[in-house]
């Protein structure tokens, strides 16, 4: 009975009320580009449902079906990609387990493959004493999640979810991993990220 | 000119303006609104408390979201047949709609908490619930047909932008809605704070007891259900998913496939809402049928005055908060 009144009182008063239920669904999957045994950056792909894959291409596209023109590409990162550099692009990237602030993507490509529509944006793997500096060097472990903490959106890797592009570290290993320290909406969802790990 | 010519007159107008009038706002994170950074908490990365929560877990959270997900599939490979869907495809599309409805509704929502605030606030009958959660799924579903449908036909804008502006004109009125409700609610409570004297002790209460009731005119209307009209209204601002659906069958050229498909939607969300609403009104009066004297009394008063307040704080948080679904 108590707990049953605590579960109701905390239900009311929630401040994560806010939320929402998925409305869109996407497969997620990541590419690692290496050069010289050093990763340089994370291209993510995102298929998403063929419901919104319609609203999205009807509203900023003007067309359901690709291939998809280089101002059709421009308008939909515009209108429909560009405001997700205020959800960090719903993407958890962890170097040797420490978070990176997504502050700039690059290279954004829109396709449509039957009746879907794919993104693909490069995360650059950049520290502020350039490329080659030795965070970057020496790492050893990449963690990647792609979530959707306000969850308009459900997301799930692919079943194939990760790539090499480049030369591919001889002993790189991969594995998905629950992380409940990222749980999100009302604690129900626990999200799963890609560790990826290799000897520098 | 007739009266109900004017009146849908007046409504069509209404629902174009509201479309036109703020074009800027959007209604999903891809288009608007500022999220925030996850940060891990600390210590539990590795921590058994994963793995306690698991089954609670995948059977509230991520079980409802891969199901929802397949029905999604599904249902849209169904309506992409275009306009030879025969009866078997329409009834397999009935079906999965009406499925993907009810797990839809299942999961937590802001909305929905405002509902079970109302109920467990108020002295609500069964048949309140009922009402409210059919004409909840109905309206929130209809929403989206009307705003879908008068932008395809008669606006040509982005069917994106006219959900989303849609959705802040008609909660900025529902939040001073939900504020007034909150004060009514809230007033014979307090009220009942100052009246010195307890009549809850000495006896059990049951269907027909007064003091189910608390004292006042006000108190008798919010508990007769003249207030859940203002509630239910919070949920006419067009239902995203619906919005998706119906865009769909719109662009394969299948209307009436579409309608069919939010309906059944529709349909499924009511079957989960009305389920909802009645365990809210059915459990509280179960719950003050056997905590009785004193303490019952304190409890009860003190979870309408808390479902009170946080209808309250709905109001306030929906008037300054950008849109939300």
């Amino acid at each position: 009975m108590k707990k049953l009144l605590i579960l109701l009182c905390l239900l009311i008063l929630s401040p994560k009320m806010i939320t929402a239920h998925p409305h869109v669904f996407i497969e997620s999957s990541v590419e690692i580009e290496f050069s010289d045994g050093v990763p340089h950056g994370v291209r993510f792909r995102w298929k998403f449902d063929d419901f919104f894959s319609r609203m999205m291409l009807l509203d900023f596209a003007g067309s359901v079906s690709g291939p998809l023109s280089a101002e059709q590409i421009e308008r939909l990162r515009a209108g429909a990609f560009e405001n997700l550099a205020n959800f960090n692009y719903f993407s958890t990237i962890l170097i040797d387990d420490s978070p990176l602030k997504i502050e700039v993507v690059e290279d954004f490509r829109a396709d449509v493959a039957q009746r879907t529509l794919i993104y693909e944006f490069l995360v650059p793997l950049r520290q502020p004493g350039g490329s080659s500096s030795s965070r970057i060097d020496g790492m050893r472990e990449l963690a990647i999640g792609s979530f959707d903490e306000s969850f308009y959106s459900y997301m799930e890797f692919s079943e194939e979810p990760f790539s090499v592009q480049g030369i591919r570290p001889a002993d790189i290993t991969s594995e998905l991993r629950k992380r409940p320290d990222y749980t999100y909406y009302f604690d129900l969802i626990v999200p799963e990220l890609l560790h990826i790990k290799w000897n520098p | 000119m007739h009266k109900l010519n004017l009146l849908f007159l007046i409504l069509f107008i209404s629902i174009i303006s509201m479309i036109r009038l703020s074009p800027a706002a959007y209604a999903n994170p891809f288009t608007d609104g500022t999220g925030q950074q996850m940060t891990p908490r600390a210590g539990t990365e590795n921590s058994s408390e994963a793995v306690d929560g698991t089954v609670f877990r995948r059977v509230s959270g991520i079980f409802p979201a891969q199901v929802q997900r397949s029905f999604n599939r599904q249902l849209s490979e169904l309506m992409d047949g275009g306009t030879e869907a025969g009866f078997l495809t329409m009834f397999l599309i009935a079906a999965i709609a009406l499925g993907y409805g009810m797990v839809h509704a299942a999961l937590p929502g802001h909305r929905k908490t405002l509902l079970l605030a109302y109920f467990i606030g108020s002295d609500s009958r069964p048949r309140h619930a009922v009402i409210a959660g059919i004409s909840t799924a109905l309206l929130h579903s209809f929403a989206a047909a009307v705003v879908v449908l008068v932008a395809w036909f008669f606006l040509n804008v982005s069917i994106t932008a006219a959900v989303g502006s849609t959705t802040v004109v008609i909660q900025r009125i529902t939040a001073l809605a939900a504020i007034a409700i909150g004060f009514v609610m809230l007033w014979p409570k307090i009220r009942l704070i100052k009246t010195p004297g307890d009549h809850h002790s000495s006896h059990a209460h049951d269907e027909n007891c007064s003091c189910n009731r608390p004292p006042g005119r006000i108190a008798r209307w919010v508990g007769q259900g003249r207030m859940l009209p203002a509630i239910v209204l919070s949920s006419t601002f067009p239902c995203p998913g619906s919005s998706m659906i119906l865009l769909f069958a719109l662009a394969v050229g299948n209307l009436a496939v579409g309608l069919l498909a939010i309906s059944m939607f529709a349909f499924g969300m009511a079957i989960t809402l009305v389920t909802v609403c009645l365990l809210a009104v059915t459990g509280k009066h179960h719950l003050f049928e056997h905590v009785g004297g004193r303490f019952g009394n304190v409890l009860h008063h003190g979870i309408e005055i808390v479902a009170a307040v946080a209808i309250i704080l709905f109001g306030i948080f929906w008037m300054w908060s950008g849109p939300v679904y």
